[in-house]
């Protein structure tokens, strides 16, 4: 039996840190290379688009017998979380850019702006991020897969082993939580 | 506050920063080609694989007729002025192979943004890794497919393109296991694009001359073949491990001159032919004999039995005086080794040419041993061995100078050096040579201590010496000391022990012959019980002694007896032995003995003609034995009173005796004497005396004392002055 996707990401987060930087270093190379010409922001069907994208990586990983994945639900659960800390990462460049002073030209584009403004967002995303995975790890990982990897509802559930439904209420209550709905606490 | 239209399903990956990350990103990482991207007259479909040259993508034709290939896009490589031209080159180079079993070059040409791509036949099959491993082909097999690949490497060479790049991941097999070579030429082509850049080709399959930076050669193409065999099979045959060494020699002159000479020594491996890998030693040859030629079961039952219980025996004689003998043993389990694949492979289902197939392959090997330049301590060894085969076939001549070569071994153990003493004498007892064996039977003695081996050996010197005495007319001797060996083996082994048959089968004979028929039959029986009890009935041993009985049977007259174990023992020699084999033909001759001895001549003479049609098929008609069943037919006919065809029978007996190898040794005159009966039985008395004479000088030399001989040598002298003989 394959090891749980929700359970495999804990052991990951608990125990083996570097088991974790392992597969996610490679992962992370892996949807860098892949997503280069992809130009899934000019396109209404990225979610399509992201599911080829982590087929090829799980492909190109497993095929290379660099690291131990047999397990296709793994990566995808693993591609969220992958996908958050690349954008995080590159969120937090972009800001450091502004604040740096010097470097940063006088004159920003409208596109310019458009990432940065992006790039506030998603630092305050994965900080709420964080204060939902204390109160509520699966939501975290039903926005992991759906927000950050574009997955389905239907390889949501694969990936973390939960039915369909769940995947939607999770990330109905989840969405309610990160947009200051209804039920939030 | 997070933007609604923003957190949304994927929004991660459609907005500004997402696009912003991938900007940012090196340009290599811009040549993967997305999956419905057009390359070409192609689409890409879904991505293959990776290879040290580029990536891999299912693609198909846009058009007209659909068309699925491999596209191959090739890594972003330093440009030079002439790429284009090499590349045109080459893709016309590849465009001319046109061979079932490489997968062809439909297209090629440079994507809009400078990547170089290959489209090549698109071939449903498993890697060359993957088939072995899913598939799990037996040895036949691979050596099969790979005999294949060399021949689409071979069908390249012929249009002189060289692959440079031979390896399983460049190896498709389909679903009807017919493999196809991929890659063809590419390797070359990249090479010749940038010289600076790190080689395409796989760094452990590239030949030391492409790992230097050479041209490449047939002969790398060779190198890289003998990798592949070695990797196709885990564990290679000797002589297959041989051809792949070959091909992968460092330097390239001493590698196959091109792959169809790979491929004929891994077919001549494959029908049991001689390889060009292997220096002809004598076992590669004899066993390749072996294995081309196959045994019937019989002959294979006997000649492996012989080997391996002479080489087992070896073992263990060595075992039991062991003390320093850790390195000869283990010289005599590889021999035993070797031995054992000897005969192992034999194909019992073949029938023909049974007994002289053994016999050749036996002859071809003890040749060797004499002529080849093996370790000393081996050539002793298998000297031994083949010597101790030879003893049990009853072929002392060619026994004779192998078991002296076993002798010279110095770091014999005293027990081996006393069997080997023994077998030499066994194989000398012959009226010429009694002295020197029994010169060799005393140093045998000398050798022996107290203890219980050697006690044991001294009851087969006894049983030797007994035989000798008996050959040397001194039977009432051979017959105390035959009884006292066999009282000691009795001891030694116990009354029901294997080790009495062939003591009792020697005794049985003297008493017989000594003239207490009765006793000679009981001991016989006795033996002849043992042999069953612990041979069974399909045995050699069983088989001699049930011959023997029935042959004292036949003296005292016991006929129906006598005839009855004469067809069971024949039966068994059928099952044993096969028809046509020299014991069927001894059978037969017993037959015929059997029925001489009835008075029944008529019905004996064609018994011995069937026994002389079976001698004269094999290759060596003139042996002992063929002259026996000569002398016998002649004996016969001139019961009948027919002399023309009982001196046409002699005459040939005594050519045969004159040039055969084995029969003179025991002609005490006798020979001579029947073809002079012959003769003065037609009146012809010049010609009857002159073989009279003859057989009067070698009867004074080899047999003084043979009283009924000198008489009736006498008689034939006298022929035209008395009365012819009755």
């Amino acid at each position: 039996m394959s090891v749980e996707p929700t359970q495999l990401l804990n052991e990951i987060r608990a125990g083996d840190k570097r088991a974790f930087d392992q597969l996610a270093a490679q992962l992370y190379q892996e949807l860098r290379r892949l997503s280069g010409k992809m130009r899934i922001g000019q396109r209404q069907d990225a979610t399509l688009d992201t599911t080829a994208l982590v087929h090829e990586a799980y492909l190109r990983m497993s095929g290379a017998g660099s690291i131990a994945i047999n397990d296709r639900k793994h990566l995808f659960a693993l591609a969220g979380r992958v996908m958050r800390q690349v954008l995080i990462d590159h969120a937090r460049e972009r800001l450091a850019d502004k604040r740096g002073g010097g470097a940063v030209p006088t004159t920003l584009s409208d596109k310019d702006l458009a990432v940065l403004d992006e790039a506030e967002q998603m630092v305050a995303l994965d900080q709420a991020l964080q204060s939902l995975a204390a109160h509520d790890p699966r939501q975290a990982q039903v926005v992991e897969c759906r927000f950050f990897a574009g997955l389905s509802e239907e390889e949501t559930a694969e990936a973390l082993g939960v039915s369909v439904r769940t995947v939607q209420l999770d990330w109905a209550k989840a969405r309610r939580h990160l947009l200051g709905g209804d039920d939030a606490a | 506050m997070l933007r609604k239209d923003w957190f949304k399903p994927g929004g991660a990956l459609g907005g500004a920063l997402f696009e912003d990350w991938q900007r940012s990103q090196p340009e290599g990482f811009s040549e993967v080609p997305a999956c419905g991207q057009r390359i070409g007259a192609f689409v890409v479909k879904r991505p293959i694989g990776e290879g040290g040259m580029g990536a891999v993508y299912l693609a198909e034709r846009v058009g007209e007729f659909e068309q699925r290939v491999a596209l191959k896009l090739i890594k972003r490589r330093s440009r030079g002025d002439d790429v284009e031209r090499l590349f045109k080159r080459e893709r016309q180079l590849l465009a001319r192979l046109n061979h079932a079993g490489i997968a062809r070059l439909i297209d090629g040409g440079q994507t809009d943004d400078g990547q170089h791509w290959f489209a090549m036949e698109w071939i449903d099959g498993a890697t060359l890794d993957a088939w072995l491993k899913h598939s799990a082909p037996d040895l036949a097999a691979r050596i099969d497919v790979f005999a294949r690949i060399a021949l689409n490497v071979a069908a390249a060479h012929e249009q002189l393109v060289i692959h440079g790049d031979i390896k399983p991941s460049n190896i498709l097999i389909d679903a009807k296991g017919q493999p196809f070579l991929l890659d063809f030429g590419i390797a070359r082509a990249l090479d010749a694009l940038d010289a600076d850049e790190p080689t395409a080709m796989t760094p452990t399959i590239a030949s030391p001359e492409q790992a230097a930076g050479s041209a490449l050669t047939v002969r790398s193409d060779v190198f890289q073949l003998g990798r592949l065999l070695a990797r196709m099979i885990d564990a290679l045959p000797a002589p297959l491990a041989a051809i792949a060494a070959k091909a992968q020699s460092e330097d390239p002159a001493q590698r196959y001159p091109d792959v169809r000479a790979l491929i004929d020594d891994v077919r001549a491996w494959q029908a049991h032919r001689p390889i060009a890998a292997l220096p002809q030693s004598w076992w590669t040859r004899s066993r390749l004999f072996v294995r081309r030629h196959g045994f019937a079961t019989g002959a294979i039952t006997v000649a492996a039995m012989l080997l391996l219980g002479a080489t087992a025996l070896y073992v263990f004689h060595i075992d039991a005086a062991r003390k320093e003998a850790q390195g000869s043993l283990a010289t005599a389990r590889a021999t035993m080794d070797f031995l054992t694949g000897l005969l192992g492979r034999a194909d019992p289902r073949r029938g023909a040419g049974r007994e002289a197939t053994v016999e050749s392959v036996l002859i071809a090997a003890s040749e060797e041993v004499k002529a080849s330049a093996m370790p000393s301590d081996q050539r002793a060894r298998l000297s031994a061995v083949l010597g101790e085969i030879f003893t049990q076939r009853e072929d002392n001549h060619r026994a004779i100078p192998l078991l002296r070569q076993a002798l010279e071994n110095p770091s014999l153990q005293p027990l081996e050096r006393v069997r080997l003493l023994r077998m030499l004498a066994r194989s000398l007892v012959t009226p010429k040579a009694l002295d020197e064996a029994n010169a060799l039977l005393a140093q045998a003695y000398v050798l022996l201590d107290n203890s219980r081996a050697a006690r044991e050996e001294r009851t087969h010197l006894d049983r030797i010496r007994a035989l000798m005495m008996y050959f040397g007319s001194d039977l009432p001797a051979a017959i105390a000391l035959q009884q006292q060996a066999l009282g000691d083996a009795e001891t030694l082994f116990g009354a029901d022990a294997e080790e009495l048959v062939t003591h009792l089968t020697n005794l049985g004979q003297f008493l017989g012959v000594g003239g207490d028929v009765p006793a000679g039959i009981a001991v016989l029986e006795r033996g002849y019980a043992l042999s069953l009890k612990h041979y069974g009935a399909d045995n050699t041993r069983t088989i001699n002694l049930g011959g023997a009985l029935a042959q004292s049977l036949g003296f005292q007259k016991e006929f129906a007896r006598a005839a009855k174990l004469l067809d069971d023992t024949l039966a068994a020699t059928l099952r044993v032995f096969g028809e046509g084999s020299p014991n069927h033909a001894l059978m037969l001759m017993a037959k015929a003995d059997l029925s001489e001895r009835r008075g029944d001549c008529a019905a004996a003479v064609p018994q011995y003609r069937a026994a002389l049609d079976v001698w004269n098929a094999m290759p060596r008609a003139n042996d002992l034995n063929s002259v026996s069943t000569l002398q016998g037919m002649g004996d016969c006919l001139m019961k009948l009173q027919d002399y023309p065809n009982a001196l046409a029978a002699y005459e040939e007996m005594l050519r045969r005796d004159r040039s055969g190898q084995h029969a003179s040794d025991i002609n005490i005159g006798n020979r001579e004497l029947k073809v002079a009966q012959a003769l003065a039985a037609l009146g012809q008395c010049a010609l009857a005396r002159k073989y009279a004479d003859e057989a009067d000088t070698l009867a004074q030399k080899m047999a003084p004392n043979r009283k009924w001989l000198h008489e009736q040598i006498a008689a034939v002298r006298s022929c035209g002055s008395t009365a012819p003989p009755a």
